[in-house]
């Protein structure tokens, strides 16, 4: 339904898509896709499907080309990213694709895009994003790591906390306080970090899902060259705004949570069998209620696919996705879990018992269990519900 | 006939001008433009825009339908000659030619506003649902038999569409003149201030010339069709409805002050405004993607996005003007203001088109 009636370019253009998808996405990669709990797969998942696209020429589609991006258009992405999440490929790991590569292809030098861009194509580095602290969640202009001028470096002092995949990564770009003059926000600037650097540290955090995706970061008096300041000093806020712009509604997420749906709403017939009649009706009702909000969420995405150029910052009224995406996410994965029943019992967070049983659905169930709990996260992280709300409200009241 | 970005712009603002000047100059029955205004509107062409091109028409789109519909709702101009007449311009412009569909496409050509389209029986839930007539071949003629509830008229009523069962399960169109014998026609105010017919039909004897369309003409596909336009611009009207509200919903929450402050300092009630944005929002976004897909081929698809689109605009308005309401306090139950009256024009769509629920329905059934 989603592209019927498609302009014959593009319908030549999914073609090719899908045939990619046929040859390149294996039941391993599929798999992985499915049975992790996360957003954001683990690299052992995540950058062998990252080196497949690289070798087709399909990494960093909203890059310009002349940094090594693909260069399609608005709906070209579109169709790409609908078709490879519903197909089941891993999520590509966005620290450094689609939060920094942005970034610096706007806002660094030249001497910055040509040591940090190809490292995020290739994979040799893998990023990681320094925001919220202990005493900065929401309220991301408190924060108060600092990085004080030393000569030729920065010596950055403070915490950084719920870092997605920071044991995975060798860089970490964060905001850092550099002033205390003014407003806030007026004294924050964006740095990028070596994570082996003396005085790194990094200590795990453990989720209610059981398992370990974010961390803890500390910087004990780091040195960081200011060759690695984004901007200037004092445009930190700024960049932070247009990354999250990225954060929050540069993602294609219908696919994605089409799939999940589909392989829910496929067991469904069964689950139901045993229903009582006011049960079955109420969890119907709730299927076909997420299957049009899916449609919705998908066609909201084409909008806004089509509303900005390569390159270009969707703009506010992805707050509005992210808030979507997110509660519809977990609206999903509620019904998946009440569908399971008893099933929805054992507790296996890293799916070790799970191995043991092959060919059982345990390790499906344990999987929409996990990420049922995992994604509590999502309409907190990246701008909580209520807050995006507020921006919500705020825009309305503005007409 | 698609139009372009530039071109419905056009439309858009041609049509808020006008809504805007019909609403200060009054409302005319049923909650309608007044007879001034409505002519303005014929000489903008708005009459003849569904009607197709062959017939005399300008064969106009659903993108620019459904900006026109958006305008009237946002105005709470009901004006049932854009949803009744659509109905009606659609089922003649699928009948066979002949003099009597001519004869009744010019009159809505020339911006009559009393045809009454009607198929609902008092069993129907929603729209479309199964015609509410039997007809019965007798004589050189037809008899009709049952009873149709709800249909929207405006104004008075000079001639009656119906679709009617035929005994071999085809749909069949005929015309009726309102004082035809054993026709008994109810008529009576509606919840949003505007009015409606029931109709029994007791061994009501046509001539054959009333058949407008007959056996093998396809008019059941037709008339399915019709319904899917009709039920995409309702869905544009309600998108204009939630348009509106939200601004009034805005602005009295910045202008009202308690407890020494204007309301909008209150976080519950900024984000139940924004709940409402969401809500049009959404409805926003599926109607807007349905609307240049409604004419798919594949009838499935068709069907299933159009009960979405639909389900997703009546349960947003519904919700956004029960909010409204709400955040309205006293004053939103009042008829001093008219916010309450958006309530009532939803609940109306609600009884007519069937509720949300009932397209959630069709878009389940239709794919099984």
């Amino acid at each position: 339904m989603m592209f019927e009636g498609l302009a014959p370019a593009d319908a030549a253009f999914r073609a090719e898509v899908l045939e990619f998808l046929q040859r390149e996405l294996t039941p391993e990669l599929i798999r992985g896709t499915d049975l992790h709990e996360s957003l954001f797969p683990p690299p052992a998942i995540a950058m062998p499907w990252q080196a497949k696209l690289r070798a087709r020429g399909w990494l960093a589609p909203h890059w310009p080309r002349e940094h090594g991006g693909v260069g399609w258009s608005a709906m070209q992405r579109f169709i790409f990213e609908t078709e490879a999440a519903l197909a089941g490929a891993p999520a590509l790991p966005p620290f450094g694709l689609h939060y920094l590569g942005p970034v610096l292809v706007r806002y660094g030098t030249e001497a910055q895009k040509a040591r940090f861009l190809p490292r995020i194509l290739d994979g040799r580095d893998y990023w990681c994003q320094g925001y919220s602290e202990p005493g900065a969640g929401s309220d991301l202009a408190a924060l108060q790591c600092a990085a004080r001028r030393d000569g030729d470096d920065y010596v950055v002092r403070g915490t950084k906390l719920w870092t997605t995949h920071a044991h995975h990564a060798n860089w970490i770009f964060l905001l850092v306080r550099t002033s205390s003059e003014g407003r806030p926000q007026a004294g924050i600037s964006f740095l990028l970090a070596d994570l082996r650097a003396p005085g790194v540290s990094i200590t795990p955090i453990v989720s209610i899902a059981g398992e370990h995706e974010v961390n803890q970061v500390f910087f004990d008096d780091v040195r960081v060259p200011v060759g690695q300041l984004v901007g200037g000093e004092g445009e930190g806020w700024a960049i932070a705004r247009f990354l999250l712009e990225f954060e929050r509604g540069g993602f294609v997420m219908n696919g994605m949570l089409r799939r999940k749906f589909a392989r829910i709403r496929a067991g469904a017939d069964a689950a139901l069998a045993n229903a009582s009649r006011a049960e079955a009706a109420a969890l119907r009702a709730r299927l076909v209620e997420v299957e049009i909000d899916l449609l919705a969420l998908a066609a909201a995405e084409l909008r806004v696919a089509l509303s900005f150029e390569t390159g270009g910052s969707p703009g506010p009224e992805s707050m509005v996705l992210k808030l979507e995406y997110t509660e519809l996410w977990q609206r999903i994965e509620a019904l998946g879990v009440a569908l399971l029943g008893p099933r929805a019992l054992r507790f296996d967070p890293n799916g070790e018992a799970a191995r043991q049983v092959p060919r059982d659905s345990w390790a499906d169930d344990r999987a929409l269990v996990g990420s049922f709990l995992n994604n509590r996260a999502a309409t907190i992280y990246g701008g909580s519900s209520e807050i995006q709300r507020e921006i919500v409200a705020r825009s309305v009241a503005a007409g | 006939m698609e139009s372009s970005n530039e071109e419905l712009q056009m439309v858009r603002d041609a049509a808020a001008r006008l809504v805007t000047e019909a609403t200060a100059n009054g409302i005319g029955p049923d909650r309608d433009m007044n007879e001034a205004s409505w002519v303005a509107a014929v000489d903008s062409g708005w009459a003849a825009l569904a009607v197709p091109e062959a017939d005399g028409g300008l064969g106009a789109g659903l993108a620019t339908l459904g900006v026109l519909a958006e305008e009237l709702g946002r105005g709470l101009l009901v004006g049932r000659f854009l949803t009744g007449g659509l109905l009606a311009s659609d089922w003649l412009a699928a009948a066979p030619s002949g003099a009597a569909r001519t004869r009744l496409l010019e009159c809505l050509l020339v911006g009559s506003r009393a045809l009454v389209a009607a198929d609902a029986g008092p069993a129907a839930r929603g729209a479309p649902g199964t015609p509410g007539l039997r007809a019965m071949a007798q004589g050189g003629g037809w008899r009709l038999d049952g009873a149709l509830v709800g249909a929207w008229c405006c104004g008075s009523v000079e001639s009656l569409l119906v679709a009617a069962q035929s005994a071999a399960g085809e749909t069949l169109l005929f015309e009726v003149a309102p004082d035809t014998p054993g026709l008994a026609m109810r008529r009576y105010a509606t919840v949003d201030d505007g009015h409606a017919l029931d109709l029994g039909f007791s061994s009501v004897a046509l001539g054959a010339a009333t058949l407008l369309a007959g056996p093998g003409s396809g008019f059941e596909a037709a008339r399915q069709r019709a319904w899917d336009r009709v039920l995409l611009a309702e869905s544009c009207e309600c998108l204009g409805m939630m348009q509106a509200l939200l601004q009034r919903t805005a602005e009295y929450l910045a202008s009202r002050k308690q407890f020494g402050q204007p309301l909008s300092k209150l976080q519950v009630l900024r984000h139940r405004l924004a709940d409402m944005a969401l809500a049009r929002y959404r409805a926003e976004a599926l109607v807007w993607f349905a609307l240049p897909r409604s004419e798919l081929p594949d009838a499935t698809a068709r069907v299933r996005l159009v009960a979405a689109a639909v389900s997703k605009a009546l349960a947003g308005a519904r919700f956004v003007a029960e909010q409204a309401v709400q955040l309205h306090g006293g004053m939103g139950v009042s008829e001093e203001l008219p916010i309450g009256r958006y309530l009532r024009r939803v609940l109306a769509l609600e009884a007519t088109l069937g509720t949300p629920d009932f397209h959630r329905g069709r878009f389940e059934d239709a794919a099984a």
